[in-house]
């Protein structure tokens, strides 16, 4: 190997480049808090006296109302899973994934995120099953559970009425592997290179209307190689995908 | 001391002040409101509340600087603290709880789910004044 000496005017441009690195990483944190700040704050109006119009002391409401509230409330969940995904996206840009590093099992968590799901399904018609094992990995818990809701949103999302979705987490020796199953409408193969890109969205979800930003499977991808994991997706068109997330068990090589 | 529990609140938007003021009121609690920092402190150390329920981010001091103001004051240290903001990140709720905050809660949030909170800090400080029986043997 050849060791390169810098001459000092290239020393000098090398600091000013890192300073202005360092700027530039600091004016994202400061624009990610100003979202975060700006954007919920009028939403705390909206949702916080949706409730109070709608809670069990409020003043009867004729049907109209009720509809019309709804849509509103409707409306603001959209508006705060976009935040949530843009501040998510932020965070999991250019400097990478900050991971904490907890010891997690992996089965009980999923589990968690199947159980906050069961009332979507039903919503939506949808039976969700899972076969859970326990298997512990290391990893961020909060960004993993990110990991599972959205993979699961997005099963729920894309299965017709009276469909299927299957969860299942296998211990596979050195590794975990998370999989969820649909039986719900397929993504075309000339897409599926194009899914964990950021803001793709397939031509059968903006065909539907399904509701989406494009940025879920993005952080999921980003999220799963901060783990030093994979994830792989299956699919036929009308038969329904798989998407498999593969993480390293705690005390595997 | 008025017999219903008395709660400060402090947040520099009008509509989410009174927002707070309206459910706790529903509640049952006097509620007091002040729309930022100084004026939240200046109210703490002429009202004495029961539980404090501070906006983070306010002008003039934010509810992290109001909070050290009343854990610094004599007989108001011990006053229950619930921040309330909209910085979600992990490491700002960690940051409010590492202050000192009693419990943490992020915007958006359930107006309900806010006066289930206010009820345990106030629960909670309850069973904590309650002097225990061998005291309470001696004051006899």
């Amino acid at each position: 190997m050849t060791a390169m000496l810098l001459t000092p005017a290239a020393t000098e441009d090398l600091v000013a480049e890192n300073e202005r690195l360092l700027q530039l990483d600091q004016m994202k944190d400061e624009l990610i808090s100003m979202v975060s700040h700006e954007l919920r704050t009028p939403l705390t109006s909206i949702v916080g006296y949706l409730e109070m119009l709608t809670g069990p002391e409020a003043e009867p409401l004729t049907e109209q109302q009720t509809r019309f509230l709804g849509i509103i409330s409707r409306s603001a969940e959209r508006l705060l899973s976009l935040i949530s995904d843009l501040l998510m996206m932020a965070q999991v840009d250019s400097d990478g994934v900050k991971l904490e590093q907890d010891q997690i099992d992996l089965g009980a968590l999923v589990e968690e995120c199947v159980a906050s799901m069961q009332p979507i399904a039903a919503s939506r018609k949808v039976s969700l099953f899972a076969a859970i094992h326990t298997v512990q990995v290391c990893g961020d818990r909060r960004l993993l559970a990110e990991v599972v809701d959205n993979l699961l949103s997005n099963a729920l999302k894309f299965t017709l009425e009276h469909g299927s979705v299957f969860v299942s987490v296998g211990d596979l020796g050195e590794s975990a592997c998370v999989e969820v199953r649909d039986t719900g409408i397929g993504i075309p193969a000339e897409e599926r290179e194009q899914l964990f890109t950021r803001f793709y969205r397939s031509r059968t979800a903006v065909e539907r209307a399904v509701q989406g930003t494009g940025l879920g499977l993005s952080i999921v991808k980003a999220i799963v190689d901060a783990h030093n994991g994979a994830i792989e997706v299956e699919s036929e068109v009308g038969r329904g995908s798989t998407f498999r997330v593969v993480l390293p068990v705690v005390g595997g090589k | 001391m008025s017999a219903r529990p008395l709660i400060l609140v402090a947040d520099d938007d009008e509509d989410i002040l009174q927002l707070v003021a309206l459910r706790l009121s529903r509640s049952g609690y006097d509620v007091v409101t002040a729309g930022d920092g100084a004026a939240a402190i200046e109210l703490a150390f002429a009202r004495k509340p029961d539980v404090a329920v501070l906006d983070v981010t306010m002008p003039r001091l934010d509810g992290i600087e109001v909070m050290h103001a009343l854990r610094s004051k004599e007989g108001m240290s011990s006053i229950p603290v619930l921040l309330l903001t909209a910085r979600a990140q992990p490491a700002d709720v960690e940051r409010g709880l590492a202050a000192g905050a009693d419990d943490y809660v992020t915007k958006p949030f359930s107006p309900e789910v806010l006066a289930q909170r206010v009820a345990s800090l106030l629960e909670i400080a309850g069973e904590m004044a309650e002097p225990v029986p061998a005291l309470r043997a001696v004051a006899l």
